[in-house]
């Protein structure tokens, strides 16, 4: 990696409650959506840029990721297996809510990467679950009758079982 | 949801309106997670509610991937299994998938070959982009035997059989022209010579753009076979030992063969020393 240096170009992001943070020029080109910002102003951007969708909470997980990310791409040896580490601290660290929170900021900032990685967090926390734990994480609420549901269930009924029933 | 809207608007605390925000993700990002869980697990999502039901979200996905794993024979659940594949390709009808994935692991030879064909044969229809199949040595009663034309795509650009499988060449070419990685952990019809080279050689001479190629299992090739100008990546690993003599590749730039001991026998004129 080159370009990081005391003398970097600094961008301010101001979230929903008006925290600013700044951030590396090298660190914002991650987050497409505030990248395209700085690219459709004519002039240097100096004033902070607000970001009208994201809480401060997120997006300090978010500059957290990116940093942390930037750094072990910075020393190739150990990059795949530190970055591996921290990945899986950085998905258990969160309860679902945060997670889901997570994934909505990630998503309007445009971090391509890091919605990859929180998508298949996601995948994984509902891989081998209940329909019940999938409706209750993506809080949907069941509008069916037990015996429509049974009904549904038998129309596809390999994959709701799932399991020998010989 | 509506229900969830009307309850956030009466009673209006941050933490509810917290909540709300977060009730649901958008569909594009559920779609986006459901593309990495089993495509039974994907179905499971027309459970969830009414509308999810209607909206058959998980027919919309475009990478299928099935497990099936048990070890004991059982008629039911493989019908069951079957029947579901099926239903997936056929919802897929008309549409195009990304990836079609099987991985099938049993011990009672439950697998039947001509499901196996079906199954392929609805992959391609569907203009997969890649196959992949995975099968243990016990699962199949039978030897599968496939005709090198079943696997004909403009589409694919993947295919990987680690199959206990036979493929057998036929008069008409297979046509493979956006085919870049083909991994063969299988073996031909007869084992070795002519066969093995006529699939070779159709492969080869019928995948325009291949670049990655993977040859795995009882492949004995005596002569020269001329690989695709974009093949860069040559890996072998078999009983049989292959070299320049048997590929030739001019723009090769990584080979390996597992039975490889003398490196100096190998004259691949662009491949750099890994």
């Amino acid at each position: 990696m080159s370009g990081i240096s005391d003398t970097e170009r600094m961008i301010t992001l101001k979230t929903v409650e008006g925290t600013l943070f700044d951030v590396k020029s090298s660190i914002a080109k991650d987050i497409k959506t505030v990248q395209a910002f700085i690219d459709d102003s004519d002039d240097d951007v100096t004033s902070p840029i607000p970001l009208p969708n994201v809480f401060t909470r997120e997006l300090s997980r978010i500059l957290d990721y990116l940093n942390n990310h930037h750094r072990f791409r910075s020393d190739i040896e150990k990059a795949d297996e530190e970055m591996a580490r921290y990945d899986a601290e950085f998905a258990k660290s969160m309860s679902h809510e945060e997670l889901k929170a997570l994934i909505l900021a990630a998503n309007y900032l445009n971090v391509k990467d890091l919605l990859e990685f929180l998508n298949q967090t996601v995948a994984d926390v509902i891989q081998n679950k209940s329909v019940e734990f999938v409706r209750n994480f993506f809080g949907i609420e069941n509008d069916y009758t037990p015996e429509e549901e049974e009904k549904l269930r038998n129309e596809n009924e390999w994959a709701f079982n799932g399991v020998e029933q010989d | 949801m509506r229900k969830s809207l009307k309850i956030a608007i009466d009673s209006s605390p941050n933490n509810d309106k917290e909540k709300d925000r977060l009730s649901n993700l958008p569909e594009d990002i559920v779609c986006q997670i459901l593309s990495h869980v089993d495509t039974s697990i994907a179905c499971r999502t027309s459970a969830l509610s009414k509308d999810w039901n209607r909206r058959s979200v998980w027919t919309m996905l475009p990478d299928l991937s099935f497990h099936y794993w048990s070890p004991l024979y059982s008629p039911y659940y493989y019908r069951g299994f079957n029947e579901f594949v099926n239903k997936a390709l056929d919802s897929r009808k008309g549409k195009h998938i990304r990836r079609f994935h099987l991985h099938f692991s049993s011990e009672g030879r439950s697998f039947r070959p001509s499901d196996f064909q079906k199954w392929i044969s609805g992959a391609i229809e569907c203009a997969a982009e890649e196959i992949n199949i995975e099968l243990n040595r016990d699962s199949c009663f039978h030897q599968i035997e496939l005709s090198l034309t079943d696997f004909s795509s403009a589409t694919l650009t993947t295919l990987k059989l680690y199959v206990h499988i036979s493929i057998f060449a036929t008069n008409s070419p297979v046509w493979l022209p956006k085919l870049k990685i083909l991994d063969l952990s299988t073996h031909p019809c007869q084992g070795c010579g002519m066969e093995a080279e006529r699939l070779v050689n159709s492969f080869l001479s019928n995948c325009p753009v291949l670049q990655e190629f993977y040859l795995n299992g009882e492949w004995n090739m005596m002569s020269i076979v001329r690989a695709p100008y974009t093949l860069k990546k040559l890996s072998h690993a078999s009983q049989f030992s292959l070299n320049s003599s048997v590929i030739e590749a001019a723009y090769l730039i990584f080979f390996k063969d597992s039975l490889m001991s003398n490196m100096n026998s190998i004259d691949f004129p662009s491949l750099i020393k890994m």
